[in-house]
């Protein structure tokens, strides 16, 4: 009975949220915005899918090929899940802010974790929706399924599903017994920031191998395809794209093992949960309502001589140099985003004969736009709701805006030093090329900054508990739509600049970008300033 | 020429609000409410939920604009020179948002900073604050090892680092244990003696009435009365504030009166129900 009132509940917060009733679904974060992104991305999956299957049957891939293409899509979206949901499961199921009212109620342990199961599903959806799904049925376009195979395509999912969020709370809850539940999501977060850092570098490095110019890059990827399904044969992925294989190819019986194997991995890793979450709930429950946080000593100190900051900007900086420093997660993303942003160029490199100092110049420019989401857009909402002393200040919303932009600049800046200083060695950059690729660097910083602080003014969520998303989901896209102009911008004046080489153009290019840049970068401050002046404290 | 040529100009008031206005949407969370917080004096902030309170507070403290009326604190009016008036004001929020990985003591730097007060000034006054509010055993530690009391107490001692005229404090006791409690009461007891105002925003009706020196009820963003608690019970001489506060705030759909521009006696609207708390 309270369960199903529970379950009543929730479709009312969903009515409301749909029907955007309070101000937290308007705009760009009414709910309805998520799905259509959602769905954007399943369409462009399905397409692709769907592509790279014709493609293969073309190039007479077999049918190992494309089973294991789907295989490694289906595993893919499994550990998609593991890795980067499952923190928002169990943030889900342990920080909820009505997790103590559901404790309180006369719901036994087992029902607490089935509702926030269900309230984990649609948090955990993405890649379901925008993987796994568009993947079967891309596979069921090319590869025609019977009546029984659509309905066996989308159980294998939800098993796929059912078994990633099961392995995932069994491996979790015993970690929550020892760890708090906050460090333990850190955690979980720095765990997915360190895989999208190998995805990025196989991305980078690997992928662009297999369309090298003199081979034949399809029978390549084909060759890959299958060597890692043969690797990963083994994984409830390749369990249900012999499901479909055997659906499409009318073969009941393989269709039926196929079926069984998946349904019993996904019927253990149901029982593991279950029966972890049986001994240890309680105690993990128990854990959340009073944690015991280790109390860590900030400094020692010593007489009256403490090292106290003279001024407003010394003061933030000094603020936001503790705050980073102890906030291990933000720290190693930031560190481990700038690494991929300089990396991001060398995927050209691969396909395209790209001279050392436009390579120079496009690592550094998307180093120094990424840089300006990944430090500046977080700046201000890494400060959570405590940036309520600020306003209570007598501080201008300039000042307090250039002690941002400074502390930015003071974290971006050396990476960026360091990446150039990296790039002229390795490259074997001239000094006058070298000099000029830090100019365009320096110019790009800039603007990054100055975009980053405003998008961060705008979008920033105090609230956020995601060290990737402390902008709300309309500021994200908005963010990753100004990051890919910049780098666009960037790139064609490098371009210009490799044209124009010897020429008056070619020379004063750099500092006409760069004038260019700094000008754009005031009007972006300006913004923010008046943006700053108008927000109001409602929360 | 008049005597009174010759004196000093008296002290403003710590906080003086005229024809104040607040609407969120199509919702008047404030209705033309006019008060004033008086050189030593504590002024009790009461009214049910949703009357208006902690928005009056977030107004008289910048953090929200008015959509029409006044704020001057000590004399500065917060609309042209806000900037000035913020640095005369002390407010401690509902909920006291701190940064969770700074300790109380570099906390208490940053807002010192923030509020430009001299670096040895603020340290005297952070040690003597943390002493009389007991975390000095813990004033190192990061703030996201503390309870909700030890929260309550750094964003009371942040608020009073610059000493400020006007101290407002929003439900200052949530989270206190009876030490810390007694400390905060004691602390604003003496800060009016001292010549500051404190506005006191709080449900507890017993703490008001033993706390302040006058109160104000609001009710619906509206002043329903405002006076000594003498005042207030008027004729009812055994009548508690609780009495008063039931009454005064009790139904729907009175059409409250406007406030009052600091008058000492109590004003209640006419046909309000229940008239216990009319004094006159």
């Amino acid at each position: 009975m309270i369960v199903s009132r529970v379950a009543l509940g929730r479709l009312r917060l969903l009515r409301n949220a749909f029907a955007g009733r309070g101000s937290a679904a308007r705009g760009l974060r009414h709910p309805a915005v998520a799905l259509v992104i959602v769905a954007a991305m399943g369409a462009v999956a399905f397409a692709g899918f769907r592509a790279l299957l014709e493609a293969l049957l073309l190039a007479g891939a077999g049918r190992e090929a494309c089973v294991g293409a789907l295989g490694l899509a289906l595993a893919a979206a499994f550990a998609g899940l593991l890795v980067f949901d499952l923190d928002a499961a169990a943030a889900t199921l342990l920080l909820d802010p009505d997790l103590e009212l559901l404790r309180r109620a006369p719901v036994p342990p087992g029902g607490v974790l089935a509702i926030k199961l269900a309230d984990a599903v649609p948090r955990t959806a993405t890649p379901i929706v925008a993987l796994a799904l568009p993947a079967a049925f891309a596979f069921g376009a090319v590869f025609p399924l019977p009546a029984w195979g659509w309905l066996a395509a989308t159980g294998a999912v939800a098993a796929l599903w059912i078994a990633a969020l099961g392995l995932g709370i069994a491996l979790v809850l015993p970690a929550l017994t020892v760890v708090p539940a906050r460090r333990a999501r850190e955690a979980l977060g720095l765990v997915a920031t360190f895989t999208i850092t190998a995805i990025w570098l196989v991305n980078a490095l690997w992928v662009p191998r297999l369309a090298d110019e003199g081979a034949e890059p399809l029978s390549r990827v084909a060759d890959a395809v299958a060597r890692a399904a043969e690797a990963l044969a083994w994984s409830p992925g390749h369990a249900a794209a012999r499901l479909l294989w055997a659906a499409h190819a009318g073969d009941a019986a393989a269709a039926a093992a196929a079926g069984a194997a998946l349904a019993a991995s996904a019927l253990a890793a149901a029982l593991l949960a279950w029966r972890v979450a049986r001994a240890l709930l309680p105690r993990v429950l128990d854990a959340v309502a009073a944690p015991r946080l280790h109390a860590r000593v900030a400094r020692p100190r010593v007489g009256a001589a403490r090292d106290v900051p003279r001024g407003l900007a010394a003061a933030v900086l000094a603020r936001d140099r503790r705050l980073f420093v102890r906030d291990w997660t933000v720290l190693a993303d930031v560190l481990t985003a700038a690494a991929l942003w300089t990396l991001l160029p060398l995927v050209s490199r691969a396909v395209l004969e790209t001279e050392g100092a436009a390579l120079a110049r496009a690592m550094l420019a998307t180093l120094a736009v990424g840089l300006g989401y990944e430090i500046a857009a977080r700046s201000i909402p890494f400060e959570r709701r405590a940036v309520l002393w600020t306003r209570l200040a007598p501080v201008p919303p300039g000042a307090w805006l250039m002690a941002k932009l400074a502390g930015a600049a003071l974290l971006a800046g050396p990476i960026v030093l360091v990446a150039w200083a990296i790039l002229a060695s390795a490259l074997g950059l001239a000094p006058a090329d070298a000099a000029r690729a830090l100019v365009f660097a320096a110019g790009a910083l800039g603007l990054s900054l100055a975009l980053g602080l405003w998008a961060g003014a705008r979008f920033g969520d105090p609230a956020w508990v995601n060290p990737r998303a402390m902008l709300n989901l309309g500021g994200r896209l908005v963010a990753a739509g100004l990051m890919m102009s910049q780098i666009s911008l960037w790139l064609v004046l490098g371009f210009m600049a490799s044209l124009g080489r010897g020429a008056l153009t070619g020379e004063s290019l750099p500092w006409l970008a760069v004038g260019a840049a700094l000008v754009l970068g005031g009007v972006a401050l300006s913004a923010t300033i008046r943006r700053l002046h108008r927000v109001e404290w409602r929360d | 020429m008049r005597p009174d040529h010759a004196r000093p100009a008296p002290d403003p008031p710590p906080l003086e609000v005229h024809g104040l206005v607040r609407r969120y949407g199509r919702v008047t969370a404030v209705d033309g409410l006019s008060f004033r917080v008086r050189p030593g004096e504590i002024l009790g902030f009461l009214g049910p939920n949703g009357a208006g309170k902690t928005t009056t507070l977030r107004v008289c403290a910048g953090l929200l604009r008015p959509d029409a009326g006044e704020v001057r604190i000590a004399g500065v009016p917060l609309a042209r020179e806000p900037l000035a008036a913020r640095a005369r004001v002390g407010l401690v929020p509902d909920e006291p948002f701190l940064y969770e990985r700074l300790s109380a003591r570099e906390f208490f730097d940053f807002v010192a900073a923030l509020y430009g007060v001299p670096a040895m000034t603020a340290a005297r006054r952070a040690e003597a604050l943390i002493e009389r509010f007991e975390l000095a055993g813990v004033a190192d530690q990061l703030v996201e090892s503390y309870s909700l009391g030890m929260r309550r107490k750094t964003s009371v001692i942040a608020a009073l680092l610059h000493d400020p005229p006007l101290l407002m404090l929003d439900e200052p006791l949530n989270g206190l244990d009876p030490r810390g409690a007694r400390a905060l009461k004691d602390l604003l007891r003496e800060r009016a003696a001292a010549g500051g105002g404190v506005l006191v925003s709080t449900h507890l009706l017993d703490v008001a009435e033993r706390l302040c020196d006058r109160v104000l009820i609001l009710h619906h963003g509206r002043t329903r009365a405002e006076g000594t608690f003498d005042e207030l019970r008027g004729a009812r001489a055994d009548a508690t504030l609780e009495d008063v506060f039931l009454a005064l705030t009790a139904g729907e759909g009175a059409d409250g009166a406007g406030g009052t521009a600091g008058g000492a006696s109590a004003v209640a609207p006419p046909g309000a129900p229940g008239a216990a708390g009319r004094g006159a």
